[in-house]
């Protein structure tokens, strides 16, 4: 209940210093509409491609699990959408949050998004914070930055937060330095300070990753809780499934780049059609399982030289010549399912009957 | 953290002992005889003993070494037949005037240093950075003697500007004290300002590549608060430089004070050097030694205070 009793006071406090003005309309349709966003990074190559034409929507108090290997781009789409890619990067598409797109925003602005609409989750909480600063020293500077609190309002606020995200003696945890605290801990202070200002959206880039199986259940409840009592949307990624089936409620995967499947959870789980999808599924473990799991051949492909054709071909079982020339488009193949696919669009298309095939 | 601080001083008081040893026995193993140059040309055998006993050379080694030690603590350096001085009075002048061109180098050698690395590190890759890093290779190459006669060949021989050398006390007005002070101290920092331009620019631009800075931007923070939090993660070998380099300004700078005429501790050691002189030599080195040795423990101290592990003593 502290949750919500939190909130409208800090919202008031919050506006002054932000200068974003309210926020635009749109605020009854989706949170986050992405609309082919590509971001490309300059190397001694060229240019690669990290996020390549990529579009999707997130509703409030709705978690999207990113799904992909590393070098898959999910990574670099978080940092797109935060403001937070190097200077040599070329950015085009839109990003829109809350009814302003934030890809059109001047770098002042997107500061004062960051922390405020929109906040961060970082993979390792080991390196996460600032290893020379109290607890409390980074979080009321956190919260000060988008707000106009007194420094003990701020402080008060700090012991708010850490009982938010269940810190055992939270006023003490608040003197200490980071390298006091143990790694579930820490994520949990870095969780606190991304709450700080009840951003509508949420990014989380692999934060259980580096946590232990035990720590990772409990973070990934606090995240659950946070969706539900606070409603915020969530971007979820990982590449880890279990971790994306426990707390996703849809699903992207993403290969080189591409979304090449999305869908709710039950669709992605119960019934993948991309090639990819199903590998990664096979090269889980599940309960009872005693054969060895199905790893995917090969590895991904160089994102500054992508072939013309579909990414994954290379490594796909079922490839045929068209995979190699012309890459596939994202079909439809359901209410809320998509896949990237030439083989599976037309095995689906062939066992419809045919009132769908016209469409 | 006090009893942090009494532990490193405790570390202290060996290093200092054992420097003081070491400069001892140097000079006393020396081949030579002491006696030679005191006694008259005809002094007799019982002379030489006579006066061995009244100096005490006849004591075995380490009673003489707790004998000097003693006095050195007490500020008592003895004689100096070659200057007819008290060896202390000679190094209290001369470290007056040292410590007043350190100061000076000091404070601008570091804050032009920190500055241009702090520059080049936030700019990294940029024309600023390639001008700093360029500059601080040059001003580390370039002996600081050349520099010296440069400015002396272009301000005081040409343009008749600056005094060539000589010292000058602030009773005489900030326009005569800066004008005698502008050659030594910017030439005699050169060095420091890019050893610490250096030390600083790697130090920021290491920090700025650690991810807690991601963090920092993901909260919304303005770039100037992200650099507070870069600075103070950089500030320890920056600190340790600045020490160092404050240890070799107080030491004297022997060919520095020597070109301007600048009666330091630099020009004392030249000329005791010169004189046979040892025991100068001797005071003289201690005195550095003991600068740096506590040098290095006020910059120990000072990192406590910008690290917390080490306050809190992890």
């Amino acid at each position: 209940m502290a949750l919500t009793a939190a909130r409208p006071a800090a919202e008031t406090a919050m506006a002054p210093a932000d200068g974003l003005g309210p926020a635009g309309a749109g605020e009854s349709g989706p949170l986050l509409q992405v609309r082919d966003l590509v971001t490309e990074f300059k190397t001694r190559d060229g240019w690669l491609t990290a996020v390549n034409h990529v579009s999707y929507e997130l509703h409030r108090g709705r978690v999207l699990g990113i799904l992909g290997e590393s070098g898959s781009g999910k990574s670099a789409m978080l940092r797109t959408i935060l403001g937070l890619q190097p200077k040599s990067t070329r950015i085009s598409g839109e990003v829109i949050l809350r009814g302003r797109d934030l890809i059109a925003m001047t770098p002042r602005e997107r500061e004062d998004v960051r922390g405020s609409w929109v906040s961060m989750v970082f993979q390792d909480p080991m390196t996460a914070l600032d290893p020379v600063f109290t607890v409390e020293q980074q979080l009321v500077e956190t919260i000060r930055r988008h707000s106009t609190l007194s420094k003990a309002a701020a402080a008060e606020r700090a012991l708010e937060l850490l009982e938010m995200v269940q810190i055992p003696s939270p006023e003490r945890r608040l003197k200490a330095y980071p390298f006091e605290l143990s790694g579930g801990m820490r994520q949990r202070v870095v969780i606190a300070m991304a709450l700080v200002s009840n951003p509508s959206l949420l990014l989380a880039d692999e934060p259980t990753t580096a946590l232990d199986v035990t720590v990772q259940a409990r973070v990934l409840e606090l995240f659950r809780d946070l969706k539900t009592k606070m409603g915020m949307g969530i971007i979820f990624v990982t590449h880890d499934l279990a971790v994306a089936a426990d707390i996703a409620d849809d699903i992207a995967v993403m290969y080189a780049g591409r979304i090449v499947e999305y869908g709710r959870l039950e669709d992605i789980v119960r019934n993948p059609q991309h090639p990819y999808t199903k590998g990664l599924l096979e090269a889980n473990i599940r309960p009872g399982q005693t054969e060895r799991p199905e790893a995917i051949p090969g590895a991904p492909p160089n994102l500054a030289k992508l072939p013309p054709g579909c990414a994954f071909a290379p490594r796909c079982s079922k490839v045929e010549a068209t995979c190699w020339e012309s890459l596939p488009t994202l079909d439809s193949i359901g209410l809320s399912h998509g896949v990237r696919c030439f083989v599976a669009t037309r095995e689906i298309q062939n066992a419809m009957p045919v009132a769908a095939k016209g469409a | 953290m006090m009893p942090l601080v009494l532990r490193r001083l405790g570390m202290a008081l060996p290093t200092l002992l054992g420097v003081t040893l070491v400069i001892w026995l140097l000079l006393s193993l020396l081949p030579g005889d002491p006696l030679a140059f005191l006694l008259p040309a005809d002094a007799t055998a019982v002379d030489r003993a006579k006066l061995a006993t009244e100096l005490g050379l006849d004591r075995p080694l380490p009673v003489r070494y707790v004998y000097w030690l003693f006095d050195v603590i007490r500020g008592e350096f003895g004689f100096s037949p070659f200057r007819h001085r008290d060896i202390s009075e000679l190094i209290q002048n001369a470290w007056k005037n040292t410590a007043l061109l350190a100061s000076f180098s000091a404070v601008f050698g570091l804050v032009t240093g920190i500055t241009l690395g702090t520059l080049a590190g936030v700019y990294r890759g940029s024309a600023v950075d390639r001008f700093v890093t360029g500059f601080a290779i040059v001003g580390l190459s370039v002996p600081s003697f050349w520099v010296a006669i440069l400015l002396l060949i272009v301000f005081s021989a040409q343009l008749r500007l600056l005094p060539a050398g000589g010292l000058s006390n602030w009773a005489e007005g900030p326009g005569h004290f800066f004008s005698h002070l502008a050659m030594p101290v910017l030439s005699g920092s050169m060095v420091s300002i890019a050893i610490t331009a250096r030390v600083t620019r790697a130090s920021i631009a290491e920090t700025f590549r650690a991810e807690f800075v991601d963090t920092l931007r993901a909260k919304g923070l303005r770039e100037y608060q992200v650099l507070m939090h870069v600075a103070k993660n950089a500030v320890s070998p920056v600190l340790t430089t600045a020490g160092l380099q404050m240890g070799f300004l107080l030491g004297g700078s022997v060919l520095i004070e020597t070109i301007f005429s600048w009666p330091g501790l630099g020009q004392l050691v030249f000329n005791a050097i010169a004189a046979r002189d040892l025991r100068v030599v001797q005071a003289t080195t201690v005195l550095i030694a003991v600068t740096f040795v506590l040098l290095n423990l006020f910059v120990d101290v000072l990192q406590m205070t910008f690290d917390p592990r080490q306050k809190r003593g992890v």
